[in-house]
């Protein structure tokens, strides 16, 4: 790319001179008091008492407000605002861990932490995964998950733990240096990477112990190693920018599918902009190729697989999307959580008006650079991330283009939040005699209710605030039924053992019991196996099938809940049916374990 | 000898890192953290690009992204080339591959007279700013302390009581037969065992507290009978509120 960037706004006075350090040990200590807040709320939401709520959004906003006011300002330096951001990078990333405080509750963080644990004990990797399969053919995050543990002598979970801790880390700073080398504006790069927080997955999602976690980090260090090799000019000065983006895309490569296919995309997106307007010559066609070889010799040598594990994803997305749009299926109802529990109006009201305000933030950031710097390539194509983004909202509608909607917004976004944070330093800088601090009060508010509308649009009410995962009585922890009876069979029975069971339980036999475990209505149909009122000999053919020796009867509603299903079930137990859970106890069965609603099954005599 | 260079003092910390993890053991993770956790996550990346880059071509922000993303794909890098040459990824050649990655980089680095000579200077820190971290300290400390906790359970928890009956391990002729307390209180049990439809052998009564566990192995004289067992609280003893059955011996259990 041969187009210079020149910073469109410069800083409006000089950085403070008094002190290094600036604000950051107040917004530091206001980050913690948020911590402490959102501590208290999954105390309260714990134990079963109510008002948890308004504390954890306490909490965000002592996070957010603080950090984003300090961050509109002009005087901080660039270590300041750098530190800041990964404050409170860091500090959102803690809201998660003390929602799951004792282990993985997330349904893919299982398969995850099957993964680590598997080349914790066997020293290999490309092991096998019964809940996704795909997963351990990208080992990246699962290796450094590994020797962290190794070498620190941390357990698989707080190793995991750690490893997203570094990628959220990774993901603060390199969203900085992109922006800060993109606008030429530490004020604009500040900004835009907390405006990156409102990201609707951010705060839960993106915070979970699996590969995207880890892989989107690294993909935008490639595109700020983009930037830099573009920025080159000195003759024969850019190869260790190309070995850079070559090592950092072969990692992006071997930790996740999408983000590999996304970055690719990415770079030969602004290939075909560059050539638009600037002509061929001078594009990164080099990066995006070999970005682009690198993926494919990932895909035919070790990971195969990914396209019949990606295909019916999307296909079924875009079935419904034209089935929607041609009005024959059902649109998801929005702000409703699995069970039907609506979000407050409050929330709602919140949502729509951080939508709104991000909406304005927008079209302010794209008159800027339309103005300014449109033509830069890779400017020009985040700013259409942007317009992406909001087009995309309105398939928050349709039930199977959500989840990849939703998942596309975590790589949309590094647009957004550059666009809007341009717009943001743009209208401050605007008349900036002219009531400064009331302006600046008024933006970081603003982007507290962007903050507030990511979070509601991405994790519903109900599921915010630790549920109870481990309790005490009487001196004495207990866990919930799920794994205690992963636990036994695990010790007792061993690792040999195959089990078929509701989605949670699957999960908790997979990690704690270390037998593979099977769930799900698709290759295998465990589902019907379970709910099915008679043993069929097609029942018999698929244990024989799979080699399933245990199965797993659990008439807990909650045991095939993906969000719910790992944690005590409180109130009256909501429980299917009795009478598929009693076909297996037929001739040649065992009955192994009796746990009430949750009973194993040994069927080996059964095939 | 103290390190006058950047490059060198990555050598040492490098060095340590590798030192720490073979001399201190993996229980005491509080030591080992923070001596061995740089060379996954900083020291090959800061070696890597400083051998790389010129030093004034990289702001410090920069340099910093950098070093932690190529330490995280070094230590990638490292893993696959371990399980190309089909070397089990254990500790000792997965570091000492990291630290010849380190010492590599770092030599190359020096050689094209990156090095930077050591200047490290701590910023100044106010009273009041000092205060405030001393505080946000405390405020963390409490957050976690709070958070990692684990608290009563709420009202309504559903606990459970568990009774289970395999065959007992190594190939002996003989049932092991057990009692979990899920309850979220002390619970007083009877286990009635029941071999080849004979008159049930009777356990009990057992009293447990919650999460406490019982267990029996009971011999047995046929090879491979039917056995059924049941459990019943005192509170209702005639009621039979849960039950085992061991018809097929093919399930192997590796322990009682």
């Amino acid at each position: 790319m041969t187009v210079p960037v020149t910073p469109p706004v410069q800083p409006a006075r000089a950085p403070e001179q008094s002190s290094a350090l600036g604000w950051l040990p107040w917004t530091f200590l206001a980050v913690a008091a948020g911590l402490m807040a959102a501590s208290g709320a999954d105390a309260l939401s714990r134990t079963g008492h109510s008002g948890g709520s308004p504390l954890f959004w306490l909490a965000l906003a002592l996070m957010i407000f603080p950090a984003a006011f300090r961050l509109c300002g002009a005087r901080a330096r660039p270590g300041e605002r750098i530190a800041t951001v990964v404050v409170v990078g860091i500090g959102l990333y803690a809201v998660k861990i003390l929602r799951d405080p004792f282990g993985f509750t997330y349904g893919d963080e299982f398969a995850h932490l099957h993964n680590l644990q598997s080349i914790l004990a066997s020293g290999r990797l490309f092991g096998a995964n019964s809940i996704l399969p795909i997963t351990p053919r990208y080992p990246g995050l699962e290796m450094v998950a590994a020797l962290i543990a190794r070498v620190a002598g941390m357990s698989p979970f707080a190793a995991g733990v750690t490893t997203v801790a570094a990628g959220r880390l990774l993901i603060m700073l390199a969203l900085y240096v992109l922006y800060a080398r993109l606008s030429g504006s530490e004020r604009a790069a500040g900004v835009g990477a907390l405006l990156y927080a409102a990201t609707p997955n951010f705060i839960f999602w993106s915070a979970q112990f699996a590969y995207e976690s880890l892989a989107l980090p690294l993909a935008v260090v490639a595109l700020f190693v983009t930037i830099r090799w573009a920025q080159e000019r000195r003759p024969g000065m850019r190869w260790p920018w190309e070995l850079a983006f070559a090592t950092v895309a072969a990692a992006v490569v071997i930790t996740h599918h999408v983000s590999a296919y996304v970055l690719v995309a990415f770079l030969f997106a602004v290939c075909l902009i560059h050539w638009r307007l600037h002509g061929r010559a001078g594009a990164p066609w080099l990066l995006a190729a070999g970005g682009a070889v690198l993926t494919i010799i990932w895909l035919a040598l070790a990971a195969g697989g990914t396209v019949g594990y990606l295909s019916p994803v999307l296909t079924s997305a875009l079935k419904q999307v034209i089935q929607t749009l041609a009005r024959e299926t059902p649109t998801r109802t929005l702000f409703a959580n699995q069970g039907g529990e609506v979000t407050p109006p409050a929330e709602i009201i919140a949502a729509m008006g951080g939508i709104i305000l991000l909406g304005l933030g927008l079209l302010v950031g794209v008159r800027l650079v339309w103005q300014q710097r449109w033509r830069n390539p890779l400017m020009v194509l985040l700013v259409l991330c942007g317009f992406v983004y909001v087009g995309t909202l309105p398939l928050r509608f349709v039930p199977a283009a959500w989840e990849t909607v939703s998942r596309a917004g975590d790589f949309l976004f590094v647009g957004v939040g550059l666009t809007v944070a341009l717009g943001i330093v743009w209208m401050l800088e605007r008349g900036r005699n002219r009531r400064p601090l009331r302006r600046r009060l008024a933006l970081a508010a603003a982007i507290t209710i962007v903050f507030a509308s990511g979070v509601i649009a991405g994790w519903p009410a109900n599921e915010r605030l630790a549920q109870p995962r481990r309790v005490t009585v009487g001196g004495r922890t207990l866990d919930p039924p799920a794994v205690v009876a992963a636990q036994w069979s695990g010790r007792t029975l061993g690792a040999s053992q195959r089990v078929f069971a509701q989605d949670a339980d699957a999960r908790y036999f997979l990690t704690d019991a270390l037998q593979p475990s099977f769930t799900g209505d698709f290759a295998p149909d465990v589902d019907y196996l379970l709910s099915a009122q008679t043993l069929t000999p097609a029942i018999r053919s698929m244990l024989r099938g799979y080699g399933v020796t245990l199965v797993v009867s659990d008439r807990r509603a909650i045991s095939s809940d993906n969000l719910f299903g790992f944690f005590f079930d409180v109130g009256p137990p909501s429980l299917t049916p009795a009478v598929p859970a009693r076909k297996f106890d037929a001739p040649g069965a065992n009955v192994l374990y009796d746990g009430g609603d949750l009973i194993i099954y040994g069927v080996r005599g059964l095939w | 000898m103290k390190p006058r260079t950047d490059l060198a003092l990555v050598i040492w910390l490098a060095l340590a890192a590798c030192l720490f993890a073979a001399l201190i053991p993996s229980s005491l993770a509080v030591l080992r953290v923070p001596l061995c956790l740089p060379l996954v996550l900083a020291l090959p990346g800061y070696a890597l690009v400083t051998a790389a880059f010129q030093p004034r071509d990289l702001r410090t922000a920069e340099l910093v992204t950098l070093s932690v993303a190529f330490s995280i794909t070094a230590t990638m890098i490292a893993g696959l080339l371990l399980e190309l040459f089909r070397v089990r990824l254990t500790t000792a050649p997965w570091m000492a591959l990291l630290t010849v990655f380190t010492f590599a980089a770092a030599w190359w680095g020096n050689a094209r007279g990156h090095a930077r000579p050591l200047a490290l200077r701590a910023p100044s820190v106010r009273r009041a700013q000092a205060g405030a971290f001393a505080v946000a300290l405390a405020l963390l400390a409490g957050a976690a302390v709070l958070g990692f906790t684990p608290l009563a359970a709420p009202k309504g928890t559903q606990g459970t009581s568990v009774l289970w009956l395999v065959p007992a391990p190594h190939g002996r002729n003989a049932v092991c037969v057990g009692v979990i307390n899920e309850q979220l209180h002390d619970t007083t049990y009877e286990v009635s065992v029941s071999v080849a439809r004979k008159p049930p052998q009777q356990f009990g009564p057992i009293t447990l507290a919650p999460g406490a566990s019982w267990s029996r192995v009971i011999a047995l004289v046929l090879r491979r009978p039917l056995v059924n067992a049941s459990l019943s609280t005192t509170a209702s003893p005639s009621v039979s509120y849960r039950s085992a059955v061991l018809r097929d011996w093919d399930i192997g259990a590796s322990r009682c």
